[in-house]
């Protein structure tokens, strides 16, 4: 997953584009001429009653358009979000092994599919469980980061490898252990 | 007024009415398997010298019913909620089985205490605590924040415990232990260790364990601090490895740095004849090693 595909900086993303749609939009010429001849007759008689409401009409046109694109950008990125503090576990860092080395897709494969349904899954549990879940993942996945860190300083390190399979292994057994285990609890509306 | 009494007096009646008492009894097989099954509330189990399963205890606020079904070797206990209820009070399980029986528990927030039971046991539980005794068959306890304490009692027995914020305290347990935490404290006492296995994240590790002939034990921690008192004589060859931690050493030579330019700590020695094995690593974890 690149930078710019992950949920906080893709969403940061759509509400700053949104926000910077314009509030209203001055067409390049006055249409309304235009529109008055179309109308015809009634139009011409219409119009000086309605002149002030006919000028805004092209604005109001384009800010409605404006709302409906900041609405869909908003509801884009609401819908794609994951569950509230759970983006973390739904979208971990690709799982390296010091510089240049990863656990290959299949690990990142089943380490996503993992972390979904654990996010669901979390779901079944008490908050505050929820919260310990989630606080002891991001602990190891600290540690997977710190010891990754330390090999790209000192590549070969067989200490530091072995540190970082284990805590790998960790995590994978974190991961499907809570899942299994949340995943015999009955769901909050059946206790 | 009166409309207040009688909604009063109708809360009376229904939680006179939820609160029911328990009282089952089957004949069972003496090595039979027995689940049970309870999300909140407490669960009580203990070995006794007849072959029959008996229930007690008392069903929650908002529990629908017990369902207790004993089909010969195995036996089934289990509080069932209505599908629509949101909140339920905890039940109180106090349940007898033949101290051979089987034992698998799960629960959400129960705790479980288990006594007398000889037969090998699995238990889990979410967020509550589990206290049970190692007599002979394996025991196997998963929590994600429950605390465990187990005890052996002169048995060689296979041991894993599996947590994941749990503290650990084991005491006098024999055989192999295997244990996996994450920010969980371990406690561990024991003399006679055939194999000792402890891996923590986060979590710091106390033990005082014995090892048999060719025993081995191994720690490994990322942040945890790890210490180790060996009980007994020392006949083992050690590894000992940190990369940012530092190493305390009762017997045996110093550490030493693994290179002038880059971090680490090891220490390798033979005490005796070097027939055991004792491995400690950790990468930021400061490690102990004392001798009896």
């Amino acid at each position: 997953m690149t930078d710019d595909n992950k949920p906080g900086v893709r969403e940061n993303g759509l509400l700053a584009a949104a926000r910077d749609l314009p509030r209203e939009v001055t067409p390049e010429r006055d249409l309304w001429p235009e529109i008055q001849a179309r109308l015809g007759e009634r139009g011409q008689e219409a119009a000086p009653a309605s002149e002030p409401r006919a000028k805004a009409w092209p604005i109001r046109f384009a800010a409605a358009a404006a709302l409906v694109a900041a609405t869909a950008l908003v509801t884009l990125s609401l819908v794609e979000r994951p569950a509230p503090g759970t983006a973390g576990l739904v979208s971990p860092e690709p799982a390296m092994f010091g510089a240049g080395y990863d656990l290959g897709a299949k690990h990142q494969l089943v380490r996503a599919n993992l972390s979904e349904d654990l996010a669901r899954h979390l779901e079944a549990l008490p908050p505050e469980t929820a919260a310990v879940v989630e606080r002891n993942l991001a602990q190891i996945r600290a540690a997977v980061a710190e010891i990754n860190q330390a090999l790209e300083k000192d590549p070969g390190n067989i200490l530091l490898e072995q540190l970082l399979m284990a805590a790998y292994q960790d995590e994978m057994e974190v991961l499907s252990n809570v899942n299994r285990m949340a995943g015999a609890v009955p769901s909050r509306n059946e206790i | 007024m009166k409309r207040m009494m009688l909604s009063l007096t109708l809360l009376v009646a229904c939680y006179a009415v939820a609160a029911e008492s328990i009282d089952e009894i089957a004949d069972v097989h003496p090595r039979g398997e027995v689940e049970v099954s309870n999300v909140a509330g407490t669960v009580t189990v203990e070995g006794w010298d007849r072959d029959q399963v008996k229930v007690g205890g008392e069903l929650g606020r908002g529990a629908e019913r017990l369902e207790f079904r004993a089909d010969g070797r195995h036996t089934l206990v289990k509080v069932i909620y209505p599908k629509s209820s949101r909140r339920s009070g905890g039940t109180d399980l106090v349940i007898r089985v033949p101290v051979g029986s089987r034992l698998s528990v799960n629960a959400v927030s129960a705790d479980i205490e288990v006594t007398g039971v000889e037969g090998a046991q699995r238990l889990q539980s979410v967020s509550g605590n589990v206290t049970t005794e190692a007599r002979g068959e394996d025991v196997r306890i998963e929590t994600v924040s429950g605390d465990l304490s187990l005890r052996g009692h002169g048995d060689p027995v296979l041991v894993s415990i599996t947590t994941v914020s749990g503290d650990v305290d084991l005491r006098d347990l024999q055989g192999e232990v295997n244990v996996q935490s994450v920010t969980g404290d371990v406690d561990l006492d024991s003399r006679e260790l055939e194999r000792l296995r402890i891996r923590t994240t986060n979590g710091d590790v106390e033990a005082r364990a014995g090892m048999t002939d060719r025993g081995s034990i191994e720690m490994e921690a990322i942040n945890g601090d790890l210490r180790l008192d060996i009980l007994g004589a020392v006949d083992a060859e050690f590894d000992i490895e940190t990369f940012n931690g530092s190493i305390r050493n009762d017997f045996g030579p110093e550490p030493r740095r693994k290179s002038q330019y880059q971090p680490g700590t090891t220490l390798r020695f033979t005490e005796g004849e070097g027939n055991g094995r004792v491995r400690i690593k950790t990468l930021n974890g400061g490690i102990t090693l004392r001798g009896d």
